[in-house]
Order: C-alpha cells, then sequence, then structure tokens
C-alpha cells in the first residue's frame, strides 16, 4: 500500500489528514456561538426541505405559471447591476443554452458509438 | 514535457489545492453547526449577489425577450438534434464496422 | 516545446474544475462560506463565467471525440478529460448531469421550484463525488507528482 511510487499522494494525504483534524479540534475545543436555528444544512438539503420531500414526478413535469407573475414582480427590484454584467449574463447564458443541445447530441452520439 | 520545472509546479500547485478543497469541505461538513454570525453572513452574502452580481439578473430572466428567444431556440433544436445525433451515432457505427470486417 | 491538444485540455479542464469547486463548494451553506469569505457575489460571478468556460471546454472534447470517431482514430489519448472507458467515462457522466443540472439551476425561475431543488440536491452531491473523485485520480496518477529537487537523468522527451 505505502509503495514508493505513491509516497508524494501519502504525503500530501497525510498533511491534510493532520491539517482537517488539528482545525476540527480546535473548532470543538473553541467556545461555541450561539448556534443558528435556520441554514443548518446546505442549500440542496434546504430546498430538499422546503420543496422536494413531498414531491412526486408529476410535479416535476408541471410548471407553476400562476406563480410566475408574483415572482418577477418580486425579482423586478433587482436591478442594481451595471451594463456589463448584463452583457456577460447574456453571453454565458447564450453560449451554455446554445451549446447544451450540441453536448446532449455529441453524448448521444458518443454512447451509441461506445456500447460495446 | 512532465520533466519542465514550471509544469510540476504547476501539478503540485493542482493536486495542493484540490487536497485543500478537499480539506476544506470536509471541515465545513464536520465543524460544529453554523452559527448565528455564519448565518446572518450567508444571507447578507446572497442578498449583496443578488444586488450585485449576475445571480439577481438570471433571476429577472422572464422579463428579458433576447434572452427568452435564446432558450426558446435551444429548446426547439434540442429534440431535432438529438434524433439527428442518434442517426449519425448508428451511421459512425456502422461505418467504423464496415471497415473491420473488410 | 511539443504541447499537446489532450494536455492542453486536461489542464484547462482542471484549471476551471478548480474554480467551479471552490467558488460551488462556498456557495453550498452557511457552514461552507468561509471558503469564500462569505463574497457570493465574487464566488456567483466567478462561478457562472467559469460555467460557460466548462462548457464551450465540453463542447471541443465532444466535438473532437466525435471526429475522432469519423475518422477512425483509434490513437490512445493518455490526457484526454472524455473517454470510453475508466475515470474518463467518469469524467464524461458526471459532466454531464453536472451542466445539465446546472442549466436547471441558471434558469430557476423559469421551472417550478421542485424541480429546482432536486436540480440543486443532485448538482450537490454530485460535485461531492467528483470532488473525491479527483483525489482517487490524483492517487492513481501520483506519478506525475515528481520531486522538484533532483532533476530525472533521464534525457528529455519533450
Amino acid at each position: 500500500m505505502f509503495d514508493k511510487k505513491k509516497l508524494n499522494f501519502w504525503r500530501l494525504a497525510f498533511i491534510f489528514t493532520g491539517f482537517t483534524v488539528l482545525v476540527l479540534v480546535y473548532l470543538w475545543n473553541s467556545p461555541q456561538e450561539p448556534k443558528a436555528m435556520m441554514m443548518d444544512g446546505s442549500m440542496g438539503n434546504m430546498m430538499k426541505q422546503m420543496h422536494v420531500t413531498n414531491m412526486t414526478i408529476y410535479d416535476l413535469l408541471t410548471s407553476e405559471k400562476e406563480k410566475q407573475a408574483s415572482m418577477s414582480e418580486m425579482h423586478s427590484h433587482h436591478q442594481g447591476q451595471s451594463s456589463v454584467i448584463f452583457k456577460l449574463n447574456f453571453l454565458t447564458t447564450g453560449i451554455i443554452f446554445l451549446l447544451l443541445p450540441f453536448i446532449i447530441g455529441g453524448s448521444i452520439i458518443l454512447a451509441i458509438v461506445w456500447i460495446k | 514535457m512532465l520533466q519542465k520545472t514550471w509544469v510540476k509546479l504547476f501539478i503540485w500547485f493542482m493536486a495542493i489545492f484540490f487536497f485543500f478543497l478537499a480539506a476544506g469541505v470536509v471541515i465545513s461538513a464536520l465543524k460544529p453547526g453554523p452559527s448565528e454570525n455564519e448565518a446572518m453572513n450567508f444571507m447578507m452574502g446572497m442578498m449583496s449577489a443578488m444586488d450585485s452580481s449576475m445571480m439577481g439578473v438570471a433571476m429577472n430572466i422572464e422579463n428579458d425577450n433576447a434572452l427568452q428567444a435564446v432558450i426558446a431556440l435551444s429548446t426547439s433544436i434540442a429534440l431535432p438534434i438529438m434524433l439527428v445525433s442518434i442517426v449519425a451515432g448508428v451511421g459512425i457505427r456502422l461505418w467504423q464496422r464496415r471497415d473491420r470486417n473488410v | 516545446m511539443n504541447l499537446r491538444f489532450d494536455f492542453i485540455m486536461h489542464w484547462l479542464w482542471a484549471i476551471v474544475w478548480a474554480l467551479l469547486a471552490l467558488s460551488g463548494f462556498g456557495m453550498v451553506g452557511a457552514k461552507h462560506g468561509w471558503l469564500v469569505n462569505f463574497d457570493y457575489a465574487t464566488a456567483d460571478f466567478v462561478h457562472r463565467l467559469s460555467a460557460a468556460v466548462f462548457v464551450v471546454l465540453t463542447f471541443i472534447s465532444i466535438a473532437y471525440e466525435v471526429f475522432r470517431n469519423i475518422k477512425k482514430d483509434t490513437k490512445n489519448l493518455a490526457w484526454f478529460v472524455i473517454g470510453r472507458s475508466g475515470y474518463q467515462l467518469f469524467t464524461f457522466i458526471t459532466t454531464l448531469i453536472l451542466i445539465i443540472t446546472g442549466a436547471l439551476i441558471w434558469i430557476c425561475s423559469e421551472f417550478n421550484m421542485s424541480a429546482v431543488g432536486f436540480a440543486l440536491l443532485i448538482h450537490e452531491y454530485i460535485s461531492y463525488i467528483a470532488l473525491a473523485s479527483v483525489i482517487w485520480h490524483i492517487y492513481k496518477k501520483c506519478h506525475a507528482l515528481l520531486s522538484l529537487k533532483k532533476p530525472q537523468a533521464k534525457p528529455q522527451k519533450g
């Protein structure tokens, strides 16, 4: 397991494991700040608790059109961005959504070609 | 190529960076729960991202007709491209097979 | 100096992936915020910009691979990011999942929230798996971590 070839990997691994353990021990021993009641867990988990727990496949496929009017009103006040941000947003969104069908198509080709 | 000093340094840098990232994620997952302070900072950070970064702009996408058009275009070409690529995939497969059998 | 296409793709991919991972893991939750110092405006900016670069790189690699198949080029590209077996295949699958779920999150106001929540959950867990797999990849390819001190006696291959 600890052969010569992997020595550099184990060096890194031990250094960083030690670092992680030290930081964790320090954090748990330091005086605890009052724990927040919310935001415990990741964004994905929060979304899961809020929206995904009672979900069916049917919900995934239907869209909530009636919600959109209020949502767009809610977001229309986020207008403090500079025009560079707007241009970059347009550029990146354009790139991603134009290339996405081609990526899916290309991976279908590769999947068909690669399957034994 | 791998013998160049800057390439070696660069590979070491990337390896160390990924180890740092893994250590950071482990520390974040196992550290004592988010304090009030952290939760506040998180929400403030997200609000500032809404206000001054692309997150807010992307939220506003349904008021942007050009982007709506781009997305509509990409969804409308997605299905034809998938069909074409299925045909092309089968075609390339046969094309490779024919050569192998000859 | 002979810079090979797959070598460049590999390291461009690594740099973009590292940027995406750092800004993305910082955004995961309140506990992870210290990774980006709670500066989510910058993190979001970096994440979206590098996502676009990432999609372009993915597109180039897939197109390259398709053309290689058309030209019946069976030469093994050792450094290439996607391929038909092993870690290359794993990278290909995780990349596709990350890009598709990421695109869903991007236009989140278009869809209902349960779809976005589902996409966010998958995006997060796949990125954990992918990060673990990067460490595994470093373990497997440890021979690339050469010592900086003693120069190799072998002649340079370029």
